[in-house]
């Protein structure tokens, strides 16, 4: 019988789980692409401040799960709940329950480029603070801040599409992440990054996680998850450490 | 059996336009309910009998023709609401594309054909296929189950004929519509489909039913698919449309059914509302076209009629939610 | 001013943030469902049935169809290939039909508006009959592309004596709007998430979306370029043109004559 949050298996209620409720819940959700069934019977819940490491093989659902919970994909059986209200069709229906959502839950994507579309970086990361309807001094300040968090000032008046993979990706995280979102999910985080990058996002990804952000990602890196995840979530044939805090899902 | 246009008054079309509306969404909502999204290209081919068996005209006695509906034979098969939908849909293209019945009279033909003649003959079908056991018992059903429905969609027919010279008549007294009073429309309705079209209708009927079930056992809603050839059912279709100018044979028309000059022939004066009223011009108007002969003109009709309502019928199975198993 | 070590004190904080009652949604939401519905008109998921005619046969006969539904005074010549198309649409499979069904309808609503004014005159007839005559080619053309995997239509081209690099072009181009149109998705999908606003310029970011889009695919034309000049392409392709004709084409060939036939007897020419 699987379990949706191994709390059973802490002794100790985890540092950074903030309340009791789960911010991110699913239940008996069931999808599937053109007839092709996705996702089966999913039961998880993530508690606001966690970070889950999705891990799977190729074809197991990660990717659908990650946008389930962000609302691009809607079930065909079963229920999605974010922090208490049900995302379905219908509800995202209405525009100012959706928008409300998208701000809420950040999605990085695992192609940065199909996330940039603006003419230069600072634009990019202006986008959602200005679509949020702040100041201009607030969105100058957190665009002046993002800059600085990511180390990416350089790059500020150049066009995303001048850049490197790596440049690419703190880009992406940072358009993001100047909206601030309760949650993020990340899609591969690590994909075609240098070694360098790679560490470099793996420390700011604790720091997010320091200050309290909900984090779900999926990777195969087995090194991320062991520095990042409270607990894991095995989907489909796969099978990780089994002494970790962990449930299995889509099997 | 089809009304033609203008034979009933625009306030009688109303009437049962209106009424047919509700049962119309009743009848979809029961077929999503009922019929399992892979079924649905069977109820084409239902449906396309049923068209096909319109075709066939019957000489009657009294000089007009009539023809069998198979209305029963879906009813049985799918269920009565679902023979609502398809005959309806089978009696729209009639009208739409070969000027079979009137556009405005759809809602009168389908409370008929596609309500009545269905929802009696299953009712009578189901009381006697629970007293008598096993085959016998659903064919001696789909027989007198048909041959009724049949039957009480003609009276019905009768009656819509049959009160417009009561009721719609212009200054002078002359029947704006159809001429004849029930004395007369009645009598002659019945004698035709109690006798030589209630025999071809329960022909049919039976005829298809006993093929059905012997070499395509799945096709109906209770046979679980078991997803085997239902190629003898597209035979049997083929052969029909094969067949269909035969239906030719039979001169003369339906009673109801003559055009303004033959009318006026028989009763002396032309109705007013029928010589001015609107007529829509279909493509193949009594299922032929021009120059080639008319067999040809009939068996293409009959094509053209079968595939449209196999594509309809098919694309509405995409609308259906998918039974997709997730476990 | 934050240094680099430190979370700024925004970003320490949940946001609250309570949208804008409006609905502007709109832009993205119909360049979305214009991309998803470019998404049909992929030519690469066409699959032959047992009696298909090989492909160039199927091109061939399929233009001759069309061109003299075209020309047909008599509205039976229509009707004919009316009857063909729609039996050969009843078999096709779902999806396909689906496709044809939207396809095809839209072409002969189309073209029965555009005769609307007729109509208005008197001659309805006529708006009716351009109506099938559109529905008539529309759908030959959808049943080729549908029955025929993409390769097999281009390669068909062939033994038309179309040059190589031509056909070579159009296979890429076919390929990389299937890509396109995957790429637009995505970064639509993207546009969507962060959209949580009233935007005075929606045109600004759709236009960016359509500009990052041109800068990859020029960046994925010469990717494609390099990789083939890796694999020894000097600019020549030359491909013999392998014409063979079956049993089944024969059937098909010989149908279409009678149909030919029948056309110049109704239109008066024998």
């Amino acid at each position: 019988m699987a379990h949706t949050h191994p709390a059973e298996a802490l002794h100790t209620p985890h540092e950074g789980a903030v309340s009791e409720t789960p911010l991110i819940s699913l239940d008996d959700y069931c999808f599937a692409y053109d007839d092709t069934p996705v996702l089966r019977h999913v039961a998880l819940e993530v508690r606001a401040g966690e970070c889950v490491v999705l891990m799977g093989d190729n074809g197991s659902g990660k990717s659908t799960l990650l946008k389930a919970i962000c609302g691009l994909v809607f079930p065909q059986r079963g229920a999605y709940r974010f922090d208490g209200s049900e995302v379905s069709e219908r509800s995202m229906r209405d525009a100012s329950f959706a928008k409300r959502l998208h701000a809420r839950v950040g999605f990085i994507f695992q192609d940065s480029d199909a996330q940039l579309f603006c003419p230069s970086v600072a634009d990019e990361i202006a986008f959602g603070p200005r679509q949020m309807g702040l100041s201009e001094a607030e969105v100058s300040r957190r665009v002046d801040d993002t800059l600085a968090l990511l180390d990416i000032e350089a790059l500020r008046d150049r066009a995303p599409w001048t850049l490197s993979g790596g440049e690419k990706k703190r880009v992406a995280i940072a358009c993001v992440l100047s909206m601030n979102p309760d949650a993020y999910c990340f899609d591969e985080p690590l994909a075609g990054l240098d070694s360098k990058t790679q560490t470099w996002l793996t420390g700011f990804l604790k720091r997010l996680k320091a200050a309290g952000k909900t984090l779900v990602i999926a990777t195969h890196d087995q090194s991320l998850a062991d520095e990042l995840a409270d607990w894991f979530c095995y989907m489909g044939e796969f099978h990780g450490y089994e002494d970790r805090p962990h449930v299995h899902i889509n099997g | 059996m089809h009304i033609p246009e203008n034979y009933l008054s625009p306030s009688t079309c109303a009437v049962f336009d209106v009424a047919m509306i509700p049962l119309w969404g009743y009848a979809v909502k029961k077929v999503r309910e009922t019929v399992p999204r892979e079924k649905m290209p069977l109820v084409g081919i239902a449906a396309a009998f049923c068209f096909l068996s319109m075709m066939f005209n019957i000489p009657l006695p009294g000089g007009t023709t009539g023809h069998a509906v198979c209305g029963t034979l879906i009813a049985i098969l799918f269920g009565p609401w679902t023979a609502c939908l398809a005959v309806s849909i089978a009696l729209i293209i009639q009208a739409v594309f070969f000027g079979d019945g009137g556009i405005l009279a759809i809602g009168a033909n389908c409370f008929n054909m596609a309500f009545a003649l269905p929802m009696a003959g299953y009712a009578v079908y189901r009381v006697i296929s629970s007293r008598i056991e096993g085959r016998t018992g659903e064919l001696v059903g789909a027989g007198v189950g048909s041959y009724l429905g049949l039957n009480v969609a003609a009276l019905l027919t009768a009656i819509e004929f049959g009160i417009q010279p009561m009721l719609f008549t212009d200054a002078a007294g002359a029947a704006l519509y159809c001429p004849y009073p029930l004395s007369v429309a009645v009598p002659a309705m019945m004698l035709g489909h109690l006798t030589v079209a209630g025999l071809a209708e329960v022909v049919f009927t039976v005829g298809i039913l006993a093929f059905l079930r012997s070499a395509v056992p799945s096709f109906g809603i209770e046979a679980p698919s078991s997803g085997e050839k239902i190629a003898p059912a597209v035979a049997l279709v083929a052969a029909l449309v094969i067949a269909s100018p035969l239906g030719l044979l039979a001169t003369g028309d339906a009673w109801g059914e003559w055009g303004l000059e033959d009318l006026a022939e028989m009763v002396g004066f032309e109705p007013a509302g029928l010589a001015t009223g609107w007529e829509w011009s279909s493509f193949m108007p009594d299922y032929s076209v021009g120059a080639l002969p008319e067999a040809a003109g009939y068996i293409v009709s009959a094509i053209i009629g079968v595939a449209l309502l196999v594509i309809i019928f098919r694309l509405a199975a995409g609308t259906l939610k998918p039974a997709v198993d997730f476990d | 001013m934050p240094g680099h070590g430190d979370i700024p004190g925004w970003l320490a904080k949940p946001q609250s943030f309570e949208p804008i009652h409006d609905r502007s949604a709109f832009a993205t939401r119909s360049a979305l469902s214009v991309t998803a519905v470019l998404r049909q008109l992929r030519l690469d998921d066409g699959r032959p049935s047992r009696f298909s005619a090989s492909a160039p046969v199927k091109l061939a006969l399929a233009l001759g169809a069309i061109i003299l539904n075209s020309l047909a005074t008599n509205l039976m010549v229509t009707l004919v290939l009316l009857a063909f198309v729609l039996v050969r649409a009843a078999l096709l499979p779902r999806r396909a039909l689906a496709r044809f069904a939207a396809v095809a309808a839209s072409a002969a609503m189309l073209a029965a508006l555009l005769a609307l004014p007729a109509a208005l005159i008197g001659q309805s007839a006529s708006a009716i009959r351009l109506g099938l005559k559109a529905l008539v080619s529309t759908g030959l053309a959808m049943e080729v592309a549908l029955t025929t995997p993409a390769a097999e239509l281009t390669g068909g081209l062939r033994a038309f004596r179309v040059p190589n690099l031509a056909i070579t072009t159009i296979d890429l181009a076919l390929k990389n709007i299937v890509l396109l149109g995957d790429c637009a998705l995505e970064t639509l999908t993207a546009l969507t998430l962060r959209s949580v606003g009233r935007d005075a310029d929606k045109s600004a970011s759709l236009g960016g979306v359509a500009g990052t889009l041109l800068v990859r695919a020029s960046r994925a034309a010469a990717d494609t370029y390099d990789a083939m000049r890796c694999r020894g392409f000097e600019g020549d392709y030359d491909r013999e043109a392998q014409v063979r004709l079956g049993a089944d084409d024969a059937v098909w060939i010989a149908a279409f004559a009678l149909f030919a036939t029948m056309f110049l007897h109704l239109e008066d020419i024998i």
